[in-house]
C-alpha cells in the first residue's frame, strides 16, 4: 500500500491555540476519502498543510513521499480547491481557463471544455457575475483540468443545491474511476459523502479520532439493542455510545468479534450514524493498527459477550 | 505566465493611465500658457537677447506663482501615486480575496510566480512613469528656458520621477505583503513613501551629492549668482567677525519687517549672507545620486516583500 498523503505527528499552532495536533494518518492511493469533523476540527488546516500553503509547527506531512515543498513537480500532481473557491473576480470564465492553461503544463483544455459544457458555464461571463454554485463548478474545473493525481477539495459541496451536488458527485466519481486519482473531500455534513467515499478520516478538536476503510469501519461496529442495562456493559466490545429508554438500552459498539450474547439484537450501523456517534464522544478513538489489520478476518477468537 | 501577469496587472495599469490622462493635459496646458505669456510679455525675447530680465521674470512668477507651486507639487506626487497604484494591490488583493491559495497551488513555484508578477508590474510602471517624466521635463523646461526656475528643478523631471515611482511601488508592494489588505497597504504605503523619500533626499544631499559651494555677499543685496540657474541648498548669516548668526539674531539687530531700512541696517552692521549652492552644471549629478539611492532602497523593500511572500505561514 502506497500512501499518497501521509502525516506523522503533524501539528499546527496559530499563536497559542493548536488547530491540529499530533495528527498521524496515511491515505492510500486511489481512494475517495471523506475528511469529516465538526467546524473548527482542523480539516482546512490539514489540507493547507498538505498543499504547502501552511508550514507545520510540529511533525511532518508528505505527499507522494516527499514534503510538499514549493516544487513545481509536486504542485503539478496536486489539485486543490480552497474552501472559499477563490477566483479572480474581473476575469471571464474563458480567461480563468487560460490562466489554468498557462500555469499548468499538464493542462487538458479538451477536458476543461467538456466540463464547462456540462456545467453550462458561459465562457464570456465574468467570474464576479457567476452564482456561488457556478463559481464552485468553475473552481473545480480548474482543479481537475490540470490532471492531478491527488485532488484535495475543501468543503466542495457547501454552496450547491442538492441537484447540482448530486450531478457533481456523479461526474467526479466517473473521473475518479476513469483516472484512478485519489480524492480527499472535507465536509462537516456526513450525508453528502456517505454514498461516495470508501475511506474515512474523522477529525475531532485538532486530532484524528477515526480513520480507516469505510467498509471495515462499518463491519467493525454494531448497534446492540437489548433490555435496559445501566451502567452499560458489553463484554470485550468497546462502547462508543450508549442510550437508554425506560426498558431498553441501545449501544453502538466497536465489536471485538462476533457478538454472541443472546440478550442483544445486533444491527448494522450506517456511516452517518457511526460518524455522529464518534463526534458526540470525542474521547473514543479508532485508528488503523497494522497489527490488527494483519490478522485475517476469519481468525477464531472466542468472545462471550 | 506572461499573459497571466499582464492580465492581472491590467486594472492597475488602466488606473495609472487614467491618472496620467488627467495630469498630462494639466501639465501641457499650463506649460503652453506660460510660453505664450512669456512671448507676449517680451520675457522670451529678453532672455534670448541675453539682457537683464529680472522685472519681466518677476512678472511671470507673480502671475503664475500659485500655479507653478501647485503643478510642481503635482509633478512630485504623480510618480508616487503611480507607484502606489501599481504596487499597493499587487499582493494585497491576492491575499484579501484569497486568490493566493489558487495561484500557489498551480504548477508554478511561488518564486517564479512572484518574479513574473513583479517584473511585469515594474516594467509597465517604468513605461508609464517614463511618459510622466517626459511631460514633467518638458514642463520644467518652459521655466528653465526663461531662467525663472533652477536647473535642479529641470533635472527633477528626468530620471527622478521614474526612480520615485519605483520606490513608491516597492514600498507599497511590501506594505501589501505585510498588511494583506489593499486599503491599509495603500495608506501605510503613502505615509512610508513620504517619510522615506524625505529621509533619502536629506541623505542624498548630505552624503552622495558633491559638496555645495559657498558664496558670501552683503546681506540685503541680491546674490551675485542670480540668474545662473543654481540650486541654493541652504543659506545663513554671518557677522563681521565671521560668526554664524541665526535669523532671529539678525532680526534683533535690525528690527523691522523688510524694505530698504532693513537692508541699510544690515549693510551698516556688516552682516554677510552665506548661501551654499549647487551650480547648474552639477544638477544632473545631484539628481543621479538621488535616483540611485531611491533605487537601492526600492530594492531593499522588494526583498522584504519577497521574503514575506515566500515564507509559508
Amino acid at each position: 500500500m502506497t500512501a499518497v498523503l501521509e502525516a506523522s505527528r503533524l501539528g499546527k499552532r496559530y499563536r497559542r491555540t493548536w488547530a491540529l495536533r499530533d495528527c498521524s494518518l496515511a491515505i492510500p492511493e486511489g481512494r475517495v476519502v471523506a475528511l469529516v469533523g465538526p467546524n473548527g476540527a482542523g480539516k482546512t488546516t490539514l489540507l493547507h498543510l498538505a498543499v504547502g500553503l501552511l508550514a507545520p509547527t510540529a511533525g511532518e506531512v508528505r505527499i507522494f513521499g516527499a514534503p510538499p515543498a514549493d516544487r513545481a513537480e509536486v504542485l503539478a500532481r496536486v489539485g486543490f480547491l480552497a474552501q472559499d473557491k477563490p477566483l479572480y473576480q474581473g476575469f471571464t470564465v474563458a480567461e480563468m481557463l487560460r490562466y489554468g492553461a498557462q500555469l499548468n503544463p499538464g493542462w487538458d483544455q479538451a477536458l476543461a471544455g467538456r466540463w464547462l459544457e456540462r456545467f453550462q458555464l458561459p465562457p464570456a461571463r465574468r467570474v464576479g457575475h457567476l452564482s456561488g454554485g457556478q463559481r464552485t463548478q468553475l473552481a473545480l474545473v480548474l482543479a481537475l483540468a490540470k490532471r492531478p493525481r491527488l485532488l484535495l477539495l475543501d468543503e466542495p459541496m457547501a454552496d450547491l443545491d442538492p441537484l447540482v451536488r448530486h450531478d457533481l458527485t456523479r461526474l467526479l466519481m466517473e473521473t475518479v474511476a476513469a483516472e484512478g486519482l485519489t480524492v480527499v473531500f472535507s465536509s462537516h455534513v456526513v450525508a453528502e459523502l456517505a454514498t461516495v467515499c470508501d475511506y474515512l478520516v474523522l477529525l475531532a478538536v485538532g486530532r484524528v479520532q477515526l480513520a480507516g476503510d469505510t467498509e471495515a469501519l462499518l463491519a467493525g461496529h454494531k448497534l446492540l439493542v437489548g433490555p435496559r442495562r445501566d451502567p452499560p456493559t458489553a463484554g470485550p466490545h468497546q462502547i462508543v455510545e450508549a442510550s437508554h429508554t425506560q426498558r431498553q438500552t441501545t449501544l453502538l459498539v466497536r465489536a471485538a468479534g462476533p457478538v454472541h450474547d443472546p440478550a442483544w439484537a445486533v444491527h448494522e450501523v450506517g456511516l452517518e450514524q457511526l460518524v455522529l456517534a464518534y463526534m458526540r464522544h470525542p474521547d473514543a478513538t479508532v485508528l488503523p493498527r497494522p497489527a490488527l489489520a494483519a490478522v485475517p478476518h476469519d481468525t477464531k477468537r472466542e468472545v462471550s459477550a | 505566465m506572461t499573459w497571466v501577469a499582464w492580465r492581472q496587472q491590467r486594472p492597475a495599469i488602466l488606473a495609472a493611465l487614467a491618472l496620467l490622462a488627467v495630469a498630462g493635459p494639466i501639465l501641457v496646458v499650463s506649460g503652453w500658457q506660460v510660453t505664450s505669456f512669456a512671448r507676449d510679455s517680451g520675457l522670451a525675447a529678453c532672455v534670448a537677447a541675453g539682457g537683464d530680465c529680472q522685472v519681466l521674470a518677476e512678472a511671470l512668477t507673480s502671475h503664475y506663482g500659485a500655479m507653478l507651486e501647485s503643478v510642481s507639487a503635482l509633478g512630485a506626487l504623480l510618480p508616487i501615486a503611480l507607484g502606489l497604484l501599481v504596487g499597493g494591490p499587487l499582493l494585497a488583493r491576492e491575499f484579501e480575496q484569497g486568490t493566493h491559495r489558487l495561484a500557489w497551488t498551480q504548477s508554478v513555484t511561488r518564486g517564479r510566480w512572484l518574479a513574473a508578477r513583479l517584473a511585469m508590474a515594474a516594467g509597465v510602471l517604468v513605461a508609464v512613469a517614463g511618459v510622466a517624466a517626459v511631460l514633467l521635463t518638458w514642463w520644467w523646461g518652459r521655466f528653465d528656458q526663461l531662467r525663472v526656475s533652477s536647473r535642479a528643478a529641470l533635472e527633477q523631471g528626468s530620471l527622478v520621477p521614474v526612480a520615485t515611482a519605483l520606490l513608491a511601488f516597492a514600498i507599497a508592494t511590501a506594505a501589501g505583503a505585510l498588511t494583506r489588505r489593499v486599503v491599509p497597504a495603500l495608506a501605510t504605503g503613502l505615509v512610508a513613501v513620504l517619510v522615506v523619500a524625505l529621509a533619502l533626499n536629506l541623505a542624498a544631499q548630505s552624503w552622495l551629492a558633491p559638496r555645495p559651494l559657498p558664496i558670501t555677499y552683503p546681506a540685503g543685496q541680491p546674490s551675485p549668482r542670480v540668474g545662473l540657474d543654481d540650486q541654493v541648498v541652504d543659506s545663513g548669516y554671518r557677522d563681521r567677525a565671521g560668526r554664524d548668526l541665526s535669523a532671529r539674531a539678525v532680526d534683533r539687530l535690525c528690527p523691522g519687517t523688510a524694505g530698504q531700512a532693513v537692508d541699510r541696517c544690515l549693510a551698516a552692521s556688516g552682516i554677510q549672507r552665506v548661501d551654499r549652492y549647487q551650480p547648474a552644471g552639477r544638477a544632473w549629478q545631484v539628481a543621479l545620486a538621488q535616483s540611485i539611492l531611491y533605487l537601492v532602497v526600492a530594492a531593499l523593500f522588494l526583498v522584504l516583500a519577497w521574503w514575506r511572500t515566500l515564507r509559508p505561514d
